[in-house]
């Protein structure tokens, strides 16, 4: 590298090291730290990972089995509907394509406040399956639950899925298709043997996106969960109330570990999958 | 916000909207918003930023003592106590000048040095404020005032009166029946809700001092409580507001202003002060530790005691007053909302409550304990 | 495949496009209706919420943040972008995607623990929180959107013209101007959009990185927990417009296909 290119990459790296690579180093060494009547001591002390281990298990178990089940959702609607945009829309592809681009942005909030209107006692959907006939009192399932959390992430996080996705199955060329069609395979063939091994760096990007996201979410829990708490929930007062920085950044860490193995694991899983 | 800034501002946005080249508008844009910006801050009043709930910067801006002193408040709204000390951690000391914790806050905040001790000699109001307020153990810390009581309540059991018809509850232990399960709703205050539950299910005499034994049995009347209960509304806004949606019927505490919440989106709901007890709360003036403006926050700490200021919040916000002149002058209707008569006829419904030990004490568990032990419920 | 199951994939399409797109309308419905709980029935049509939008204490201070806030992220983020992309466009592509790998790992922490770390950090070496520790948060995860767009386009980008420039003279600087930019532009500011569309609808860095004051986003969350009122749908109206509109031109300019 030239100086030059020095000279040009030198602001990013500088915002990149002073504003991200300090402050995760810091908060690793913060992680070690303890509290003393609500002030900050170092200390080198493994504590708060004890505690934040020990303590919050059956608030991990939610977590990662809610982000697990949205990302997988989010991958396979994901699928389907980049699948469909790429191989089926024809010329309704281009306006099928902005649907997913145009709620990528926008509203984060408003998303999840949406839901309460669509999803509570008296929302939308029960008022509409009350209208049918098909139930008699209203559900409430539906709302204030881990299934309400679960609904709005996915539909917070379906473009995530969706572009990445689209994005590598432009890469498919339809003549592969139709020679694979032309040999015998079946549409499900074609999927698992072609349009699945192809999209395996959209897929799993996707996964991650998804994953992720749901992880360090804390306001959907808030807003459509009623009694659930998520890890987010746990990390967030402990830079309020309950004043333990160094514990809240130990729960970061090993929140983080956690995603990492799980994404890891995803990526490892679908890189087996080869055709027959 | 006086007319000088808002026009400013909205100058400012409209001429950034208008623009058709979108590059250009954007350079400018940017320099003239932090150009006008602070040009706008240069020539305003002095800009009072507070933390509170929604509706106590009111208090502050009755009558023409904002104006007279060339001052306007900037709020930020809290939905819980807990937020008002995240805010200041978070980087509020130096810009935050006041806040309105509830008394029990107080003792903590001082010892994490948040606060700034208040001159009484400024607050010359205070002189007003009924003794059983003024000489509440937690506004002073080793002999100095840090906290300016001016509105104070109890907390109720909200109730449906359509759900309940003639049989309203009475009892926090009628949230216990079968017929109300998964009709109720908590708010997620870690000490009001272990204070309630202490009151009700263990022996403790003070139900903010516990033993190890007493805080754990308080924790798991509450979680079995939690079993039955639809939600854990992390602010009263979102408690009153399933309230209104009709998701829940009762709520275990609650907070009297949630009424007018509810009845703002148009549904009536009551509030009863349950037979075990309740604890009482006062809410407070305090000045952050190194506040911008001193001076001027003793003089808004001494306008919210004034009797025009207190009758506004007796009046219009259906919340007690402390300060014997306003109490006073107060409609019958307003003064009849709470037993200013007689306020030890209060006391055996509700109490105001020591804190917790800041430190494990006498076998007492601490403030610290309680947190910890609070998670295994919001765990559960 | 049968005509069966395409009819079924439609289906299943529609219904997706519902999930996807159904919310969006509901927010703007109900902003126009006077039913205080934003519930069915709807109502009569009424601006009685944009009215209390407009009249809250904090709309227009809000408002002015986020734009300060978003106009600023994106100014920044497409002049360090640009700068970064146009260095990596000279490396070798092993290189230079190893790093954008680097420069995109902020944007693959879970939001609130990037929040909580820089919250910590900016407490630590005494920055004030205020727009500026909220601007320098929001490039961490912007910039990394612009240099991998910029670079995108600079990658088939013909250089040739630049030497020739350069060959008659012009200075480094002057050739950039006269023709680099010209011809990237597009590609630059529709990153930038995307910058700012990023940054108007970020909530949980802003909210741990702010110190005072509001922007929309951080309004919204006041007023969802203190006293709910469907004039947060009028505010989420205005602020999915403003991310929209930005992310619209930002597509059309930077002629984003997948």
């Amino acid at each position: 590298m030239n100086w030059k290119s020095r000279l040009l990459l030198a602001p990013a790296f500088g915002v990149f090291t002073l504003f991200f690579v300090a402050p995760v180093i810091y908060f690793f060494v913060l992680s070690f730290w303890r509290v003393r009547l609500y002030k900050l001591s170092p200390d080198f002390s493994w504590v708060n990972y004890a505690k934040a281990l020990e303590r919050y298990v059956p608030i991990y178990q939610l977590t990662f089995s809610v982000a697990l089940a949205v990302a997988l959702t989010c991958v396979m609607l994901g699928m389907l509907y980049a699948g469909f945009v790429r191989f089926k829309a024809g010329r309704w592809s281009v306006v099928l394509l902005f649907i997913p681009l145009m709620t990528l942005f926008g509203g984060y909030l408003v998303k999840i406040y949406a839901w309460k209107t669509i999803l509570g006692i008296n929302g939308i959907l029960n008022g509409a399956l009350l209208s049918t006939g098909l139930i008699d009192e209203p559900m409430t399932a539906l709302f204030y639950s881990p299934l309400a959390v679960a609904i709005t992430l996915v539909y917070f996080l379906l473009p995530f899925a969706i572009l990445p996705i689209y994005a590598s199955m432009r890469g498919i060329e339809d003549i592969e298709l139709d020679a694979a069609r032309d040999l015998g395979a079946g549409p499900l063939r074609r999927f698992s043997d072609i349009i699945v091994p192809r999209c395996r760096a959209g897929i799993v990007s996707a996964f991650i996106i998804c994953f992720l996201l749901t992880v360090g979410d804390y306001v959907t829990p808030i807003l459509v969960g009623g009694k659930i708490s998520m890890i987010g929930n746990m990390i967030t007062p402990q830079f309020g109330q309950k004043f333990d920085w160094p514990l809240g950044a130990a729960m970061s860490f090993v929140t983080l570990a956690i995603s990492v193995g799980f994404v890891a694991a995803f990526s490892i899983l679908i890189s087996f999958w080869r055709p027959r | 916000m006086t007319d000088n800034n808002n026009k400013s501002g909205l100058f400012v946005t409209r001429s950034f909207v208008s623009r058709r080249n979108m590059m250009k508008g954007m350079a400018a844009g940017t320099v003239g918003l932090a150009l006008s910006g602070a040009m706008a801050r240069a020539q305003s009043n002095t800009s009072i930023n507070m933390v509170c709930w929604q509706g106590y910067d009111d208090a502050f801006k009755v009558g023409s003592f904002l104006a007279d002193n060339n001052l306007e408040i900037n709020p930020t709204y809290i939905g819980s106590n807990d937020e008002i000390l995240t805010k200041i951690t978070a980087g509020g000391r130096g810009s935050i000048d006041i806040v309105t914790p509830y008394m029990g806050y107080v003792p903590l905040m001082v010892a994490a040095d948040m606060l700034e001790s208040i001159d009484e000699a400024g607050v010359p109001n205070l002189a007003n404020v009924l003794p059983v307020f003024r000489n509440d153990p937690n506004i002073m810390v080793d002999g100095k005032l840090y906290a300016a009581p001016f509105t104070w309540g109890a907390a109720p059991m909200l109730y449906d009166p359509a759900h309940f018809g003639d049989a309203i509850p009475t009892s926090w232990r009628d949230l216990e029946k079968p017929e109300l399960e998964g009709k109720f709703g908590f708010s997620d205050d870690p000490i009001g809700n272990i204070t309630i539950a202490a009151i009700v299910a263990t022996d403790a005499e003070v139900a903010t001092e516990l033993t190890e034994a007493q805080l754990k049995e308080a924790i798991d009347y509450l979680i079995m409580l939690k079993g039955k209960a639809r939600l854990v509304a992390t602010s009263w806004g979102e408690l009153a507001d399933a309230m209104a949606r009709g998701e829940i019927v009762a709520t275990f505490s609650g907070w009297e202003t949630m009424k007018k919440f509810v009845a703002d989106k148009g549904k009536q709901v009551e509030f009863t002060y349950p037979k075990e007890g309740t604890f009482a709360w006062l809410d407070n003036v305090c000045i952050v530790k190194d506040a911008p403006n001193l001076e001027a926050n003793l003089k808004m700490a001494n306008h919210v005691l004034s009797i025009e200021s207190q009758r506004m919040v007796g009046e219009e916000m259906l919340q007690g007053i402390v300060s014997q002149a306003a109490i006073d002058a107060l409609t019958p209707e307003a003064a009849a909302l709470y037993p200013y008569e007689n306020m030890e006829a209060f006391g055996a419904n509700a109490t105001f409550f020591p804190f917790p030990p800041l430190e494990d004490r006498d076998g007492l568990a601490s403030i610290g304990r309680w947190n910890e032990e609070y998670e295994r419920f919001k765990s559960a | 495949m049968s005509n069966g199951t395409d009819v079924i994939l439609r289906i299943l399409i529609g219904c997706l496009v519902t999930f996807l797109v159904g919310p969006f309308f509901l927010v703007a419905l109900f902003s126009f209706s006077d039913n205080p709980l934003s519930t069915i029935p709807l109502g009569n049509a009424s601006l009685v919420w944009w009215q209390e939008m407009l009249d809250h204490p904090s709309f227009s201070n809000s408002l002015s943040n986020s734009l300060i806030i978003a106009v600023s992220v994106g100014i920044l983020s497409a002049i360090i972008g640009t700068m970064a992309a146009l260095a990596l466009a000279r490396m070798k592509s092993r290189a230079a995607t190893t790093v954008l790998a680097v420069l995109s790992v902020p944007m693959m922490m879970p939001p609130l623990v990037l929040a909580v770390a820089l919250l910590s950090y900016y407490h630590a070496i005494n920055l004030p929180l205020n727009l500026i520790s909220v601007i320098i948060s929001h490039i961490l995860f912007t910039l990394p959107f612009v240099v991998l767009v910029t670079y995108a386009r600079l990658a088939s980008f013909d250089f040739t013209a630049v030497e020739s420039a350069r060959d008659l003279g012009a200075t480094p600087l002057v050739a950039f101007f006269t023709v680099t930019l010209p011809m990237i532009r597009p590609t630059v500011i529709g990153a930038s959009l995307i910058a700012v569309a990023l940054s108007i609808d970020d909530f949980i860095i802003t909210f741990f990185t702010i110190g005072q004051g509001n922007t929309l986003p951080t309004m919204i969350w006041g007023m969802i927990r203190t006293q709910l009122t469907p004039s947060v749908n009028a505010i989420g109206t205005v602020l999915i417009v403003l991310s929209l509109c930005s992310s619209v031109i930002a597509l059309k300019l930077t002629k984003y296909r997948g």
